[in-house]
């Protein structure tokens, strides 16, 4: 399974994060995307991952 | 106002947070912020007007990435610290109505793929050690949006039951070279009385130590340490068993249970702890259909439980409650 996951910054600055998964709701999720886009200031740009296709075992560490 | 305040006799951080008073309190069914925004109506706190599955900062947070300053300096004594860290809530569905166990295996199954991103990302944050996802379901726990949902915190410290697991898990270890859940399992398996059900990577049981009368474990076969060891198909087996456990709870007496979930990883802290056996604790708040159990004095003044029941003869109760939908 994968899934395509969405980060936003909301209009008083926290983030949320949009998880939509491939087989059923990739449209859906790619039409959003300009809405998503438009829900506030980017204040962390490195955090955000907005479209990007995340894969089922990140496995990223601290180390 | 939010800080963290240690308990020198515990030894262990306490959270205030006194903003949280002011947080939304069982709001009428058609003004529910955890809904899609629908068009013409109010704002909730999700901006689109569909969704599948959710995170969000919590709008009233206990730890938060920029947290304000103490509100009173520290002394020796008395130790004190910014509350930094962060919370944040998981939506299951946009569904209103209904709890996880209406999930398909499938949505559970997307569930914990999204469990797995969060830790890691969350867990990759210099100032978080500890990544916390749990849920409060029912009232009677203390929740006070209905709408289907579970919280993630993540600590900028190993929070004290974790590092009690850490210890005896490292002791455990140190002394017989084996993993101690990895020989719990043996023994559930091997006595019987205690499980609940059983797929080919999980069982889950009423463990011989239950401090709640109904409390359930579900531990993975192979040794994991968190949810990004896991595969694709233990995942899906993960999801199944959950589905099942979740079944038999509200067929139990027929109606929905309400619980505490906690999902038990490896810290985020950057050390291996190789030692250590990632599992799901659940804590039904009910001992009978119509009695609660309380954590009164003996609990919440000594940490000691008193379980009213035997661990053998709920399981037995569980094993034979069909997990039908």
């Amino acid at each position: 399974m994968r899934m395509i996951k969405e980060v936003a910054v909301k209009e008083d600055g926290r983030l949320i994060t949009y998880y939509w998964f491939e087989n059923e709701s990739k449209m859906r999720g790619a039409e959003s995307k300009q809405q998503v886009s438009h829900a506030g200031t980017v204040s962390e740009q490195e955090c955000l991952t907005t479209g990007s296709v995340v894969g089922e075992t990140p496995g990223r560490t601290k180390n | 106002m939010s800080e963290l305040r240690w308990h020198p006799l515990l030894e262990q951080w306490v959270i205030t947070a006194t903003h949280r008073q002011e947080r939304t309190f069982f709001p009428p069914d058609n003004y529910c912020p955890l809904c899609p925004t629908c068009e013409g109506s109010f704002p909730t706190e999700v901006p689109l007007s569909e969704y599948e599955l959710v995170t969000f900062e919590n709008k009233f947070p206990s730890l938060r990435r920029c947290p304000p300053e103490p509100a009173v300096e520290e002394t020796d004594l008395f130790k004190v610290r910014p509350a930094k860290g962060v919370c944040e809530v998981v939506l299951y569905s946009p569904e209103h109505t209904g709890s996880l166990t209406d999930k398909s295996e499938i949505e559970i199954e997307r569930l914990i793929h999204v469990w797995t991103d969060k830790y890691v990302e969350l867990g990759d944050l210099d100032f978080v050690d500890y990544v916390f996802i749990f849920e409060n379901k029912g009232k009677e726990i203390g929740v006070t949006l209905t709408h289907p949902h579970g919280q993630i915190y993540a600590y900028p410290f190993v929070p004290p039951v974790i590092a009690t697991e850490l210890k005896a898990s490292r002791r455990y270890k140190r002394k017989t070279g084996r993993c101690l859940i990895c020989d719990i399992i043996d023994e559930e398996l091997k006595d019987g009385r205690r499980l609940v059900v059983q797929n080919d990577h999980y069982v889950a049981v009423v463990p011989f130590y239950a401090r709640y009368p109904y409390e359930v474990h579900i531990l993975p076969r192979e040794h994991r340490r968190c949810l990004p060891d896991f595969s694709k198909e233990e995942k899906r087996s993960l999801a199944q068993i959950l589905k099942v456990v979740l079944l038999k709870y509200d067929n139990l007496w027929g109606f929905s249970l309400p619980y505490m979930m906690v999902l038990h990883q490896k810290p985020t802290d950057g050390k291996s702890h190789g030692y250590y056996h990632f599992h799901i604790e659940f804590y039904p708040p009910y001992r009978t259909k119509d009695k609660l159990k309380y954590l009164a004095g003996s609990e919440s003044g000594a940490g000691v439980f008193i379980n009213d029941t035997l661990a053998e003869e709920k399981a037995k109760e569980l094993r034979e409650t069909e997990p039908r939908v």
